[in-house]
């Protein structure tokens, strides 16, 4: 007879300790399948999204961020102050019944190595650090952003405009990679039933399995690729975001046919004809302002989910941009999207789980916590009575 | 029911000495081009025998483009291919032979995991859907990683990794502030995938070993895109607002973006997250007058007045080296790196004593180097234990010592060209 887990990570324990995107992603990862997640945060004011919004009607309120609800969903919240001597005391205490301990910090010094030492040397834990630049290495001890990762990692290079600054990715993108790739490793320790130190470094992640591929072509070429805007100017074309009536689309055909199958949607234009239209990559790199602005002049009548759904049914990958609204709109993706009731903020849409699963599916088992919100019981399930809770709390400990 | 999965390591990696924490595992990876060949790399880092199942009748796409030695096409290549599908075995089956699908599904029963990026639908036609093969082997784990979407009328769409990123809104974000988009000039949603893909594997792993029960694993590249856009999720469901192009400005961060350097589009990275930062920064630009000017008198203002805020630090950013000018700031505690290129990334000292990218040897490009693991563990550590296999390489061995055919049956099946 199997036994029957509603959840894959049912009984995993996980302290996430530090303020970044990162370790809360990494976290959330876990906690949606099932992990009980232990945030800990500072007393005064908790984690850093709290500040961060948005929030709804622009007013600021801790227990309100937007972004903050959406990473610690399923999570629970206990306040501690890992400064002083009693707070990692009794983080000691709570990550002794825990299996698993996510820290993050801004460089690759931690204020609290020695409490992380100690963990590790009392008992067998996946202690998983991340850093902007790692633990090791030549610039190990650098204070880093995403911003920062980002560009060490090589991103920066590809985005923006001819003789214009290089613009950073939105979001803090980076902090999410790493935080899936703190995930994995975590993951296998954890099959594996195996203690083990983790050192995930936000650059690695940008200059390796996100980035890394160019390094051949490098050596072999010379090739560095840069910034061109809105398109690639090597390469086959197109290969570049254009106008249309209602906003852009993105274009880009791998293969000849799909090219050759957009002019038949176009109609097979007069100009499409021109002899010097016909290697695809000297368009690319001769022509493609000229032939950028034949195809828009056919898009401005059109609006983009007309030409989406006539290059589809012409087998022409181009697609268009959606806002985040219009995304958020398409009834076809709504399981994609997930609907959590939180006290504070009641029925708020979240983006949802980056998969299903048959059997162990993710979900939404409890709202993102309150600053604080179970502390008592988790200090409690290590034995500490209530009234010393009450004293740690006056003292602002936790 | 406990899992029966084996915990001795799997034949073809015992071969090259390996020991990983995953060399237990055996997967039968169909994942092509760039996406669908990550999840399978994740798992092959840790030491996992993965089986790149593949066929010279239907090239996978990492397998073509521009040669680098050389003028004719040359399936042994393309520089994605050799990162991407390094540390695997290749099987080459054409899967259109009347005994193609019997051939893997006899290879799925000895198998714990399968990966596949195929057109949606295509499997199921070879007879090779999840029921198929969870018929032959119940506790499978299986992971679907189409572009789109596996059902619906949506699963039809043909998208790359680009267009992706379009329809998820991520390149809606990408521009200077308040102009048109330029889009995220990079295959995101295809590492980005095979990594999320690898995430649910892992987690059903870890249930099966719990409860002997396999399951199916359905993402897509769309799919994954967006738990990373959840914070402009966010701000349109509570503000109503819809997020566009913000230049480099982000919540939270003033001054934050790129600043010029001495030399030819030479750029500086700096991103200020709070008051004592802003304080070194304004030690660091020798101008202290700074800290007392209202316009810039805290985060809320200096992110008002950004835009003169950029002037003054770009002025003085100008005149100075990059490398220079990131250690005088990081010396005043500030958040600052350079903008490196491929080449200065394969070059960069901090990179190459971070094992970044690691030398492996090849037989068509020689010497090569490809990116290394970006996990570092005490215990296990996972990394680069083998280049990316010729194509059909591993063929015989594994139709011999996994699926126990003899010399003589291996012969007719490649006479009867079913190994194509």
């Amino acid at each position: 007879m199997a036994t029957v887990l509603a959840d894959a990570l049912e009984d995993v324990t996980v302290i996430e300790l530090g303020d970044s995107i990162a370790s809360a992603y990494a976290s959330k990862l876990l906690a949606d399948l099932g992990a009980d997640v232990i945030k800990v945060e500072k007393p005064l004011g908790g984690d850093f999204s709290r500040r961060l919004g948005p929030f709804p009607n622009d007013d600021p309120h801790p227990e309100k961020s937007g972004l903050f609800l959406y990473l610690n969903t399923n999570k629970r919240s206990l306040t501690l102050d890992v400064e002083t001597e009693s707070g990692r005391r009794l983080l000691e205490q709570v990550a002794a019944r825990a299996g698993v301990v996510i820290a993050s910090a801004q460089s690759g010094t931690f204020e609290y190595e020695s409490v992380l030492a100690d963990l590790a040397a009392r008992r067998e834990m996946v202690i998983a650090t991340i850093t902007p630049f790692g633990r090791t290495g030549r610039d190990a001890g650098h204070r880093g952003q995403a911003a920062n990762t980002a560009a060490l990692g090589g991103i920066c290079g590809y985005l923006g405009a001819t003789g214009r600054p290089l613009l950073v990715p939105p979001l803090e993108l980076g902090e999410y990679e790493t935080g899936v790739n703190v995930a994995i490793a975590v993951l296998v320790c954890v099959l594996t039933e195996s203690g083990n130190r983790i050192d995930i470094s936000e650059a690695d992640c940008w200059a390796t399995v996100q980035n890394g591929m160019g390094v051949i072509e490098f050596i072999f070429g010379g090739r560095v690729f840069a910034r061109m805007g809105r398109g690639v100017k090597s390469g086959p074309y197109p290969n570049t975001i254009l106008k249309c009536k209602d906003g852009y689309m993105r274009l880009i055909a791998m293969q000849r046919a799909e090219w050759e199958r957009f002019l038949q949607v176009m109609g097979n234009p007069e100009w499409a004809n021109d002899p010097r239209f016909t290697d695809r990559v000297t368009m690319n790199e001769k022509y493609s302002d000229e032939l950028d602005a034949h195809i828009e002049e056919w898009m401005k009548e059109r609006e983009k989910d007309d030409i989406f759904e006539l290059c589809q049914a012409n087998a022409v990958p181009f697609a268009p941009i959606y806002t985040i609204e219009e995304v958020m709109q398409r009834p076809e993706w709504r399981e994609w999207f997930v609907t959590v009731d939180h006290p504070e903020v009641p029925g708020t849409l979240q983006a949802g789980f980056p998969y299903s699963m048959t059997l162990t599916p993710p979900r939404v088992r409890r709202p993102a916590p309150r600053l604080g919100e179970h502390t008592t019981e988790i200090l409690r399930s290590v034995g500490i009575e209530t009234d010393a809770v009450a004293s740690l709390r006056s003292q602002l400990i936790v | 029911m406990v899992d029966r999965s084996r915990t001795a390591t799997r034949e073809l990696v015992a071969d090259f000495g390996v020991d990983g924490a995953l060399s237990w595992l055996r997967v039968v990876d169909f994942g092509w081009a760039w996406a669908g060949a990550t999840c399978g790399q994740v798992l092959a880092d840790f030491g996992a025998e993965v089986i790149k199942v593949e066929s010279r009748t239907r090239l996978d796409p990492m397998r073509q483009g521009r040669p680098l030695v050389g003028k004719d096409p040359d399936p042994e290549q393309n520089p994605i291919c050799h990162n991407v599908n390094r540390n695997k075995f290749s099987f080459s089956v054409d899967l259109k032979h009347p005994e193609g699908p019997g051939l893997v599904r006899s290879l799925v029963a000895e198998a714990d995991v399968v990966i596949e990026n195929m057109t949606p639908g295509a499997l199921a036609r070879l007879g090779l859907a999840y029921e198929d093969l969870a018929a032959v082997n119940p506790q499978l784990i299986m992971v679907s990683l189409p572009a789109v979407t596996s059902e619906g009328p949506l699963a039809r769409t043909r998208a790359y990794a680009p267009t992706v990123s379009g329809l998820s809104g991520l390149d809606s974000l990408v521009g200077y502030e308040g102009e048109e988009p330029l889009g995220f000039q990079q295959a995101l949603p295809d590492p980005n995938v095979g990594l999320h893909a690898a995430v649910g594997v892992l987690a059903a792993l870890r249930h099966r070993k719990l409860t002997g029960a396999g399951q199916y694993i359905q993402t897509s590249q769309l799919r994954a895109m967006l738990p990373l856009l959840g914070e402009a999720v966010a701000e349109y469901a509570l503000t109503g607002r819809v997020p566009g192009t913000k230049g480099n400005q982000r919540r939270g961060y003033a001054p934050h973006g790129t600043y010029p350097a001495v030399g030819d589009d030479k750029w500086v990275t700096i991103a200020v997250s709070g008051d004592t930062e802003w304080r070194g920064l304004c030690r660091a630009l020798g101008r202290p007058e700074l800290v007392d000017d209202p316009r810039f008198a805290d985060g809320y203002e200096r992110s008002l007045n950004h835009a003169e805020l950029d002037q003054e630090i770009a002025a003085w950013t100008r005149t100075r080296d990059g490398m220079e000018l990131v250690e005088t700031l990081q010396a005043h505690g500030v958040a600052a790196a350079p903008c490196l290129d491929t080449g200065e990334r394969f070059l960069h000292a901090h990179f190459q004593d971070r094992e970044a990218y690691v030398p492996v040897e090849h037989p068509v490009l020689g010497n090569e180097f490809i990116y290394g693991a970006p996990w570092k563990l005490r215990d296990s550590q996972p990394g680069v234990w083998k280049r990316v296999p010729l194509l059909g390489e591993d063929t015989d061995a594994i139709l011999r010592r996994i699926l126990g055919l003899s010399d003589a049956e291996v012969a007719r099946l490649r006479e009867a060209s079913a190994l194509q």
